[in-house]
């Protein structure tokens, strides 16, 4: 029997299916184990607050928490429990979970525990509460064999800042970014950052569906691309940098550093952060159902694409600042390499730059393209980026194909023993047979592919039969004169470099052989050369994705059934349901508008909304049909096909509606205010992840904040920064005579903010007693500026002039012209220093 | 010059133990300080050029009045003395034998006055003939008194 540790006592009254429970103290709990057991059914049970409790509370919060178990014959997903909290009939909070059974014939299992916490719920002393609970969707025998419910505490009444303001946006981070809330974890004894604090966002507090064992408290590399941007926007550098060594020792542990079979699902060996790493930092068998499990040490390209756009922010924001001994630039430079190879790539048919979703994704990452991973402020960044370089092979979009050329140098014919690779690291295509033969001077080349970018080697054997037959050559060698020699090369990749080495062989005679023609003074006259070609580096056309992945969306909106942008895209000529022409398996999740694809028009209208360019058409014409209710968005989103909720069950659910909201102000589309509005009523403190496997608080915390930093920042992660500055010293006219007109040195105005600027200059009186006019009169001066190039000026007066705007990075030319007073009679000692401001605000159209 | 500035608010907020700082850039401004005075110009006029006396007795005392002197546009140390006659008489405080006397406003020949820049005042001189004369008439006994604008410096 299971034992409640609450201290509170149970009265359970049979009273027509409805089970009263007295709550006589701060918590009550229900053991079912040993009365009733709900099985494949419902059951209303009823308590009152505050017959012996304090209960004065306004905003509620209640713990549920339950043991489900089912006695299955096979393995069974989807069981499901429904718990709903009633007041006077009307539903205050609902909540429905989902968990798997396991095959036990019979035999009891573990069982499942959950904790569902409800918050913020309008229940008041005296209230007789219902709470309803239902377990259906089994197969066989699903019960419930425990409930306790921790009932109502008092959560403070939190003036909250509206949603979209910055005070909003720092209050939440706040509250996100306090590992006590249970979002993110502090590691101070991380074993790959000794010495050095490091920050992980959790992701899940149950365990992942893993193959082998539990991994609880895991880690998703797209959370830590979101927690660098979400640091960024609240410009805490201490955090960014905590996070920032996370995902670098993390990604150690990528698929590049791992040996042995774990890493053989692993299609591509980069250094990349794993997609989800357990509580101790290392990847796992992951299983997406119970058939198809996975080693996790592949990337996600939507958080690689975003860890790379954060280091880009931060290079440009803290530019002298280093985390393990690198500068974010640098980090970000060996990255990009990185991505040059496993994300972005061309497709075959139109040769158009496309990026793939990492390669635990569609066919080993390629012709499948998830919409919400493109992220257009990081491929703008990127673009301008210098993450090429002289060595070979970097920056390159498939660098593991090059060409091999064996010539035969030495004056005599060479046959092949071998040409070979014991390795899985490198393919070899239609390298010389064994005994074939090379003549003198003559040469071969053939193809190879890299499986390892961090290292691979092949090697070959020739051997000059020709030389028994050559008594010179024999002379000058020191051959004997039936002597074979034969050498033996290795050829070795690693560290982005190809080397040739001459194997050591305990052959003397061989020894001798290949040193004397492999030191020849000219390596080309060498007895073997061995060249290795790679292909040019290529640089990714970065900017070019976001045309071509809106050109894929577009045609798929126009020519398809698809009302709204699907999960997932098949790059085939029909963008196939079902399978694609890869074989692929077209998942109904695949066909919805649901969390993943949410984040195209995010991503798409956040750059347009900071680019100050209008949405296109097509996206306007999208939102329009994504139906947003009272109740807020179905919890799996949309068909993306009929537009219909993919399920039944709504709720307010900040991942969908912060998106929406930013969907929504770049249009500036009259659901706003109904989104913010929703937005303002979730309080990520009230909605803490809860042990239960959900991501759900995980997922919706880090989106709310995402998005919320999207709307305060107007689409980025910058605060707008407005840093105008004049180029000119103090002008120092000395001396001037009467009625005389002086024109000051040029001067740059130049916008270095990240907003548009207009600019206003204004001017005081003379120190001694002249004053400023539009025009010089007795004791009266004027002040103008003027563009160089422009002939109009601008008379200063004491309240600011508008002058100009200015664009970011726009510099103009100007030059002040002071004209002194026709007549003086306060004298030439006293000074008639004055001051010119030069104001800029924010650009505002029609100033 | 280059200025950058974030001006705004700064929300502190301590809610369940948590802290927050928010900031807000609306407005950057600089500043140009523009140095500038007028040219100082040391001048002295004198409204009247020639002053003829003509034959004067012994011991009498010839007035003119309405004289403008005016100075330029600083503050200016006016240095006014006069010669002595060209026969022989010469200036003194005090009229004597042989002696005359020249006063601006009652201050007998030579004084210093400061200016303020642009003044303009109208003065008074008197002349006084000598009490006794051992020289003899009909020898001219013209003089000329001197203005001289200099820049004053205190102190």
């Amino acid at each position: 029997m299971k034992t409640s540790k609450s201290i509170g006592l149970l009265i359970i009254i049979c009273f027509f299916q409805v089970y009263l429970i007295h709550a006589a103290n701060s918590q009550s709990s229900l053991d079912l184990e040993a009365s009733d057991y709900i099985e494949n059914g419902s059951r209303t049970y009823e308590f009152t607050t505050g017959l012996s409790i304090p209960w004065d509370a306004t905003h509620c919060g209640m713990t549920i928490t339950y043991k489900a178990h089912s006695q299955s014959g096979t393995n069974y997903k989807a069981n499901n429990v429904y718990v709903e909290v009633i007041k006077n009939d009307i539903t205050l909070h609902q909540h429905s979970d989902s968990y798997n059974s396991e095959s036990s014939f019979g035999t009891p299992v573990p069982g499942y525990f959950h904790q569902v916490i409800f918050q913020n719920m309008d229940i008041s002393q005296g209230d007789n509460i219902q709470l309803f609970i239902r377990v259906s969707r089994g197969d066989y025998k699903n019960y419930i064999s425990y409930l306790k419910v921790e009932n109502c505490w008092q959560i403070p009444d939190v003036p909250k800042p509206a949603y979209d303001t910055l005070a909003g946006f720092q209050l939440n981070y706040s509250i996100w970014n306090n590992p006590k809330n249970g979002f993110v974890e502090e590691l101070t004894e991380s074993p790959y950052t000794p010495g050095e604090p490091a920050r992980r966002v959790i992701f899940m507090y149950d365990p992942a569906p893993s193959s082998k064992g539990e991994h609880t408290y895991s880690t998703v590399s797209e959370g830590m691309g979101y927690a660098l941007l979400i640091s960024y926007a609240a410009d805490d550098q201490i955090t960014f940098d905590s996070f920032l060594r996370y995902i670098l020792s993390i990604s150690e542990q990528g698929c590049a550093a791992l040996a042995g079979s774990d890493t053989e699902s692993c299609n591509i060996k980069s250094k990349l952060m794993p997609w989800i790493v357990n509580k101790e930092g290392n990847p796992f068998w992951y299983c997406s159902n119970e058939d198809q499990c996975n080693f996790s040490s592949g990337s996600a390209s939507d958080a690689d694409i975003q860890i790379a756009y954060a280091l880009s922010l931060a290079s440009k924001k803290w530019p002298g600042s280093a985390v393990y001994g690198q500068t974010y630039s640098e980090h970000l430079k060996k990255m990009l390499i990185e991505m040059d190879r496993f994300v972005f790539y061309q497709s075959n048919n139109t040769n158009s730059w496309l990026f793939s979703p990492g390669n635990c994704w569609g066919t080993n990452g390629l012709w499948v393209l998830y919409p919400g991973y493109l992220t257009p402020h990081a491929l703008e960044a990127f673009s301008v980026v210098n993450n090429t370089d002289s060595q070979q092979g970097q920056g390159q979009m498939i660098p593991d194909n090059g060409q091999v050329i064996i010539q035969n140098n030495s004056p005599a014919s060479c046959h092949f023993d071998y040409v070979s690779s014991s390795t899985k690291n490198i393919q070899l295509i239609n390298p010389p047979i064994s005994d074939s033969v090379l003549n003198y001077y003559d040469y071969v080349s053939f193809n190879y592919q890299v499986k390892n970018f961090y290292w691979a080697e092949f090697r070959l054997q020739c051997t000059e039969w020709s030389l028994q037959d050559n008594q010179f050559l024999q002379n000058i060698l020191g051959l004997a004169s039936n002597a074979i020699p034969g050498c033996n090369y290795g050829v070795h990749w690693e560290n982005n470099t190809w080397s040739v080495f001459n194997i050591e062989s305990d052959s003397q005679l061989d020894k001798v052989f290949c040193e004397t023609l492999f030191q020849n003074e000219n390596s080309q006259n060498s007895g073997i050369l061995i060249q290795l070609n790679w292909p040019t580096p290529i640089k990714p056309n970065y900017l070019s994705i976001i045309h071509n992945v809106e050109t894929i969306i577009q045609e798929i909106l126009a020519n398809t059934e698809f009302k709204l942008v699907p999960n997932v895209v098949q790059l085939d000529s029909n963008y196939t349901v079902g399978h694609d022409n890869h074989g692929f398996i077209v998942s109904e999740w695949s066909n919805q508008f649901g969390y993943d694809s949410v984040r195209y028009i995010m991503w798409l209208c956040a750059y347009y909304m900071k680019q100050n360019i209008p949405v296109p058409q097509y996206l306007k014409d999208m939102i329009s049909r994504i139906p947003v209710s009272t109740q807020g968005v179905p919890v799996s989103g949309w068909d993306a096909k009929t537009c219909q909720a993919a399920t039944n069950d709504f709720n307010i659910i900040p991942a969908f509606i912060g998106p929406l909201a930013v969907a929504s102000k770049s249009i500036q589309a009259d659901n706003y205010s109904q989104l913010i509005q929703f937005l303002n009523n979730y309080n990520i403190l009230y909605n803490r992840p809860a042990i239960g496997k959900e991501s759900g608080p995980y997922f919706n915390a880090i989106l709310y904040l995402l998005c919320e930093a999207l709307l305060v920042h107007d689409g980025d992660f910058d605060p707008p920064i407005l840093n105008v500055s004049t180029g000119i010293e103090p002008w120092i006219i000395g001396s001037v005579e009467l009625n005389k007109s002086i024109e000051s040195q040029e001067f740059l105005l130049t916008n270095d903010g990240n907003i548009d600027a207009d600019i206003f200059f204004s001017a005081t009186d003379g120190q001694s007693g002249w004053i400023l006019k539009d025009k010089p009169d007795n004791n009266a001066f004027s002040v103008s500026v003027f563009e160089t190039e422009m002939a109009k000026p601008i008379f200063l007066q004491h309240a600011p002039q508008f002058f100009s705007t200015l664009s970011v990075g726009e510099r103009i030319s100007c030059k002040i012209k002071y004209s002194s007073p026709i007549l003086d009679s306060i004298g030439a000692r006293n000074p008639q220093n004055y001051t010119i401001y030069m104001k800029a605000l924010p650009h505002t159209e029609g100033r | 010059m280059k200025t950058s500035v974030m001006s705004g608010i700064t929300v502190l907020s301590l809610v369940l133990g948590l802290f927050q700082v928010a900031f807000a850039a609306d407005e950057a401004t600089t500043e140009i300080a523009v140095s500038v005075s007028l040219i100082p110009e040391i001048k002295i006029s004198v409204s009247e050029s020639e002053w003829t006396i003509g034959a004067i007795g012994l011991n009498e005392t010839i007035t003119k009045n309405g004289i403008v002197v005016e100075v330029g546009n600083i503050e200016t140390k006016v240095d006014i003395s006069a010669t002595n006659g060209v026969s022989g008489w010469k200036l003194g405080d005090t009229a004597g034998e042989n002696q005359f006397a020249v006063k601006m406003d009652g201050e007998a020949l030579p004084l210093s006055k400061i200016m303020q820049p642009y003044d303009k005042p109208t003065v008074k001189l008197d002349y006084q003939s000598p009490t006794s004369d051992k020289i003899g008439a009909n020898k001219s006994q013209d003089f000329k008194i001197l203005f001289k604008a200099s820049l004053y410096t205190e102190g």
